[in-house]
């Protein structure tokens, strides 16, 4: 039986509080990384209403009779489905990307390694000098030596998140500092990419073979022993929206959603912590009590959604490595039992991958459109 | 002294509870009064609605279906310009999709659309909960007025 | 974590004894037994396929998915307002509770922050969906070890407090109130005394629920040592809420993870039970609900006057960036994790619930016990069906 003490309490708070102002997300660079996303915004409900009459006036939608049948558990016959039945063999043919994948981190950051625990306690000001064009006057974030070789060649590639990431030092808790110095001089070159946001919000970038080693450090050296949950996500940008806009084939497409940079993979922007492939693993760890947590992603190569599995580190990530499994096709070496969580076992495809269509949102047409018929005098090209 | 079992402690509070009225509302014969804010069904004024789809479009189930068309009608001042005006042909909401949540409520600019508290409208025909603007409408003799607020809030806004 | 009673202690052994012996004399045919999906212990549709030795549980394994709504990926086709009126279902007991955290990590990216008012509101209302949440497994695990009679003045007075969370949303179960910045509307006149009222309704039912069934001897031998959970097996699951402290674990994000809530406003006390059993998480789930009325009337009393809203965009656009944000339900740790791209709806949405990790445990927890107590450890571990399945 334990109370609280009310002085225990306050302090976090404060703490907590404090950072927040001179978060790192400045709105200079949110801007920056929204604009992209702002120029094929979808007219959804943004359009006043009298703008919207002009766009569908052209073929007005029937208006839909009858009430949607189909629920999104009716699957189409999808040619995604991957993972579910991979053969043993494919283990042997992992290694072989996987160490591709993995060798810019493995060789070119080898010269840089000891760099990288000495800026830990905030040095910045001697890797100024060497940051890229994009922001010249911002501090290098402890531990960028490392990184930096990544994030050259991440930054060509990948701009947006590069920026976000060699931001200025945001003032980092105490306990968030120490937890990443530990993680960082624990991992070395696996440690690919941190974040810290508020202060005490922690992403860190993890090389899918240090996935299983990551969650042991965690838990035995850093007293996460508290797991919180296990997921991934699809980078790449729906290809279906909102279904919002008018059908494809529809002359008003262009306008709409149906931009260029869908289809190119160039058009994947990653989140805090940055990455390079579609697939990305995300888990949450925290210490209990205290509530310092630390999110871990790591990048799966695209042609071999495979991992680590973690169910022998922390048993509760036995159900969600399953629902990862079925939802995104990612296969976890050493699960015991990778078997279906939510759908029935015939289930064909990965339903919370980007490309997997909302059946329910594809059969029936939006209601949204404007249906309102001319007056007679009015052309109906006009 | 040995204490008093703890099963003859609870059957006094089941006795005692014996002892006091039912709260139990007997529905169809008795009905209880839903509060002001509940939300029952959605009624339509349909003179206030000019067609322009807000709520359609904001509806997250997609429920709400309205058709329209355009038509002339006398000026404002005697010696003006007709106007152009939008007459609502159709406006249904299936309530086997409503969720309830109320945004086209909100988000209805010209004060077309209300919440009335009555709830009994349930139909044996799942098709039937298709409700069309004459439907609607009739709701619209249950909509209350809007409460006053607790002490504290700020007035003036909604 | 403290020290291992006696007693729990004990039944550890036993169970782990059990586990060993099943080992070795596997070669006696088992039986199948499915519990659910229909089964009254099962709150919905969780169907639990046991295999038994005799009267003992060789293994128990979860079937889940009868109730899977993809919320996940629905909310990818949804606005940021429309998402609110969907996570309403997860945990349909407490819904209100399910809208914070969302709304917490939509504000926190737009870097918004409602106005005191609706801060204190929204915690009242939190307060009482966690009433009207637990009020109801306070009566039910009543039913699952054979007293009727509790449930039935659960669900008498869970409805004060529904009355009172309707008369201020409009909603009984969906109340769908809160938004980005702020709440929908302010509380209408006298909803303040009548919620005084209901609570006092709360605490009287808690004491009842203390006379009939804490005190009862035979809720006490079937819920004291069993299912015992060790606090370092509870965190490897995940197990949150009043799960993990009933097993020493003294942690409540409403006290320990930094928010805007208003709980470190007012004076109020975290629970623990160091025996980890069925009959702690009881224990627990009952001495909450009496802090958690105490709360409200502490609040309700010093609810500071001014707007509900923050100023905020009419058209919601919220900026990329990702936000985690995780509060103490009802249930125990529910967040989302919010992914933006600087849309009208979000990327990505992971919505970590509860249940799903409380339930995780059953085939660890169910080894070894006896039929009768499966009943008993799936009541205690509390869930709602919504919540695991999503």
């Amino acid at each position: 039986m334990s109370s609280v003490d009310p002085d225990g309490r306050e302090e976090p708070d404060a703490e907590g509080q404090a950072p927040s102002a001179d978060d790192i997300d400045d709105p200079g660079l949110q801007s920056e990384i929204a604009n992209p996303a702002d120029s094929n915004q979808p007219t959804g409900s943004s359009a006043a209403p009298g703008e919207g009459t002009t766009a569908a006036d052209d073929e007005p939608v029937p208006a839909p009779g009858a009430p949607g049948e189909l629920s999104s558990d009716q699957t189409p016959s999808q040619g995604q489905e991957r993972g579910g039945s991979a053969s043993p063999a494919a283990d042997d043919v992992a290694q072989v990307p996987g160490g591709d994948a993995g060798s810019p981190d493995t060789t070119a950051p080898a010269a840089t390694a000891p760099a990288a625990g000495a800026p830990a306690s905030g040095t910045d000001s001697a890797v100024v000098p060497e940051q890229p064009p994009p922001t010249p006057t911002a501090a290098v974030r402890e531990g960028a030596a490392a990184e930096r070789s990544r994030a050259d060649k991440a930054a060509r590639a990948d701009e947006v998140a590069e920026v976000v990431d060699s931001a200025e030092t945001p003032e980092v808790d105490e306990a968030a500092g120490r937890l990443l110095d530990t993680l960082r001089s624990a991992l070395g070159d696996d440690l690919q990419q941190t974040h810290v946001a508020h202060g005490r919000e922690l992403w860190a970038r993890v090389s899918v073979d240090a996935w299983r080693r990551t969650a042991e450090v965690c838990r035995d050296e850093l007293g996460l022993t508290y797991f919180c949950f296990l997921s991934a996500i699809d980078w790449m940008p729906s290809p279906y929206g909102r279904s919002e806009e008018p059908a494809a084939g529809d002359e008003n497409a262009d306008d709409a959603e149906q931009g260029g940079d869908e289809e190119s993979p160039a058009a994947i922007e990653h989140g805090y912590a940055g990455g390079e492939t579609r697939f990305q693993l995300f888990a949450r760890l925290m210490a209990p009590v205290t509530s310092v947590g630390l999110i871990l992603k790591a990048d799966l190569p695209d042609d071999d959604l495979r991992a680590p599995s973690l169910v022998g580190v922390y048993a509760g990530a036995d159900w969600h490595e399953r629902e990862a499994w079925e939802m995104y096709g990612i296969t976890f070496d050493g699960h015991p039992n990778l078997i279906h969580l939510y759908l029935p076992g015939a289930f064909e495809g990965n339903p919370l991958r980007k490309d997997f269509p909302l059946l329910s949102r594809e059969v029936k047409p939006w209601p949204g459109l404007v249906d309102v018929e001319a007056m007679p005098g009015e052309g109906d090209g006009s | 002294m040995p204490e008093l079992p703890g099963l003859m402690k609870g059957l006094g509070v089941t006795l005692r509870t014996m002892l006091k009225p039912a709260v139990t509302t007997q529905y169809p014969r008795v009905k209880e009064a839903p509060p002001t804010r509940a939300r029952g069904v959605i009624a339509l004024k349909e003179e206030n609605c000019t067609v322009c789809m807000l709520c359609a479009r904001q509806c997250p189930d997609w429920c709400i279906y309205i058709e329209g068309h355009k038509t002339k009608a006398p000026p404002r001042r005697p010696g003006g310009k007709p106007r152009t005006v939008q007459l609502l042909d159709r406006f249904d909401i299936d309530y086997s999709l409503c969720m309830y949540c109320g945004i086209c409520v909100e988000v209805c600019p010209f004060d077309a659309l209300f919440w009335s508290p009555e709830y009994e409208y349930s139909e044996p025909r799942i098709a039937d909960l298709l409700h069309d603007k004459e439907r609607l409408g009739e709701w619209m003799d249950g909509v209350p007025e809007p409460e006053p607020l607790e002490a504290g809030a700020q007035a003036g806004k909604r | 974590m403290s020290a291992v009673p006696q007693n729990q202690q004990r039944a550890y052994v036993t169970g782990q004894a059990a586990d060993a012996r099943v080992n070795v004399e596997l070669e006696t045919d088992g039986m199948t037994l499915n519990i659910g999906p229909q089964h009254p212990a099962t709150h919905g549709t969780l169907r639990i396929i046991t295999r038994l030795d005799g009267e003992q549980v060789i293994s128990a394994e979860p079937v889940m998915g009868y109730m899977h709504r993809g919320y996940e990926k629905l909310v990818e086709v949804r606005t940021y307002p429309q998402v609110t009126t969907l996570i309403n279902r997860i945990d349909w007991l407490g819904s209100f509770a399910n809208e914070v955290p969302f709304i917490l990590a939509a504000e926190q990216l737009m870097e918004i922050e409602a106005p005191p008012r609706a801060q204190w509101i929204r915690t009242v209302l939190f307060e009482m969906s966690r009433i009207a949440n637990i009020t109801l497994f306070l009566g039910d695990m009543g039913v699952q070890l054979g007293a009727i009679t509790a449930v039935f003045y659960a669900f008498r007075d869970r409805e004060h407090v529904l009355n009172q969370i309707e008369a201020a949303t409009g909603g009984r179960f969906h109340p769908n109130y809160d938004r980005i910045g702020g709440l929908k509307e302010d509380l209408p006149k006298g909803w303040v005394a009548e919620t005084k009222s209901a609570m006092d309704k709360v605490r009287r039912f808690c004491d009842e629920m203390e006379t009939l069934l804490l005190g009862n001897e035979i809720f006490e031998t079937r819920a004291r040592g069993i299912g015992v959970i060790p606090p370092e097996i509870a965190l490897s699951y995940g197990l949150s809420g009043a799960n993990l402290r009933a097993s020493g674990v003294d942690w409540d994000l409403r006290r320990d993870s930094p928010n805007p809530l208003a709980w470190s406003e007012v004076d109020w006390k975290v629970w623990t039970h160091p025996d980890g059993d069925s009959f702690a998480r009881y224990w627990v789930r009952l001495q909450e609900t009496r802090e958690a009325a105490h709360i409200v009337d502490q609040l309700l009393d010093g609810l500071p006057s001014g707007p509900i809203m923050a100023k905020v965009p009419r058209i919601i656009k919220v900026p990329a960036g990702e936000a985690w944000v995780s509060t103490e339900n009802p249930l125990g740790e529910m967040g989302y994790y919010v992914v933006s791209k600087g849309d009208l709806g979000p990327f990505r949405v992971k919505i970590r619930t509860p249940s799903f990790n409380n339930i995780s445990i059953v085939p660890w927890v169910m080894k070894g016990v006896y039929v009768p107590d499966v009943i008993t450890i799936l009541a205690s571990l509390y869930f709602i069906l919504g919540d695991i399945d999503r």
